[in-house]
């Protein structure tokens, strides 16, 4: 079991983003909500190993592109990954 | 299924607060239960009946209000966060009872109680 | 209010196997807006109840564990002030995150005579062991 992250303000506004890195896990996933779906071209996730999702409705409105590591989910997918991860831990 | 607590931390002018309500539909609609939201911090905001949305734009009161009606989901309001930002269930003058319909006016006890019996408990 | 004491003593009737491990992880520097405050407020309230809560503090968040603080010089309540009774409530374990307080130049030394110090790497290694976590 793995504890779901959620991010959802942008990186370079402010250091919840790298909070919350520094606390995931290697199994842990990392979902990008709200202004939290800029951070997928932030240098800090490029990096990253573990599983990342982003709503894709959130990415529309910003006009967010596809990203190689990064899934784009709807609102149902994120209800899924949060029943199947252990906990949900929001860096709010 | 699972038995979800949803607890909501921001204001009504912000659209974060669209996800929280639109996570809470989706909980639902996957089947889930919802055993309660519990509005803290600035999401107390969302039950001040005295906030006028633009006629075209997103009234999240109403929002939430359809969703407690159609779902029957307790929408707690944290008082003492509430009573701070202006939100009174007085009517002694100078207050004006404006809290909205739907809310459920609670305490910290209840996020306890909340949280305590959800098998998850999702912050947004 | 009615509502809210109906639920806990509801709560308080049921078996103390339904006890919750929480972690309340504070991130943010005591005068940012009330989030200090209220997350304060959460942890005692949960432990009034009996729940097992763990503090963290990480990030800015260390800020509000530096020793005197004088809230009232900028008009403000020293709710820091309330972190003494802590452990009138059974909120007995402290941990701070000695990479932000290296990180902010700040002195291992807190307001906690028994806080625990310990490394980002060393707090993911706990966070499995909580049933709820909330950040403020």
């Amino acid at each position: 079991m793995s504890i779901l992250h959620i991010v959802r303000s942008n990186g370079f506004n402010d250091d919840r983003l790298q909070q919350c890195l520094n606390l995931l896990a290697e199994n842990d996933k990392l979902l990008l909500i709200d202004d939290g779906v800029y951070n997928v071209s932030h240098p800090t996730c490029a990096s990253l190993t573990q599983a990342i999702f982003a709503i894709d409705s959130h990415c529309q409105a910003r006009n967010i592109v596809e990203q190689g590591n990064v899934k784009q989910i709807n609102i149902e997918e994120f209800v899924n990954l949060s029943e199947h991860a252990e906990k949900v831990i929001t860096w709010q | 299924m699972s038995r979800y607590a949803l607890i909501v931390s921001t204001p009504p002018f912000d659209n974060k607060t669209q996800t929280a309500l639109d996570f809470a539909k989706q909980l639902l609609q996957s089947g889930h239960q919802l055993l309660g939201v519990f509005f803290y911090q600035d999401g107390v905001t969302n039950a001040n009946a005295f906030v006028q949305t633009p006629s075209d734009e997103t009234n999240l009161l109403h929002a939430w209000q359809s969703f407690q009606q159609q779902s029957d989901t307790p929408l707690h309001l944290c008082i003492s966060a509430a009573e701070r930002r202006g939100l009174t269930d007085s009517n002694e003058a100078p207050l004006v009872h404006n809290i909205s319909e739907g809310f459920t006016i609670s305490g910290l006890g209840e996020l306890v109680v909340l949280t305590s019996k959800a098998d998850k408990t999702v912050q947004l | 209010m009615s509502s809210s004491q109906n639920s806990a003593t509801n709560l308080q009737e049921m078996s103390p196997i339904t006890v919750t491990r929480y972690a309340i992880i504070n991130t943010s520097a005591p005068f940012d807006r009330l989030k200090g405050k209220e997350s304060l407020d959460a942890a005692l309230i949960l432990a009034s109840y009996e729940m097992d809560v763990s503090l963290f503090f990480i990030g800015n968040g260390v800020y509000q564990t530096q020793a005197n603080q004088q809230a009232e010089s900028i008009a403000h309540k020293d709710y820091l002030a309330t972190f003494k009774a802590l452990e009138f409530y059974d909120i007995e374990d402290i941990y701070l995150c000695q990479d932000s307080l290296t990180e902010r130049g700040l002195a291992t030394d807190s307001v906690f005579d028994d806080a625990q110090y310990l490394s980002a790497e060393q707090i993911k290694a706990l966070l499995p062991q909580f049933d709820v976590v909330l950040t403020f």
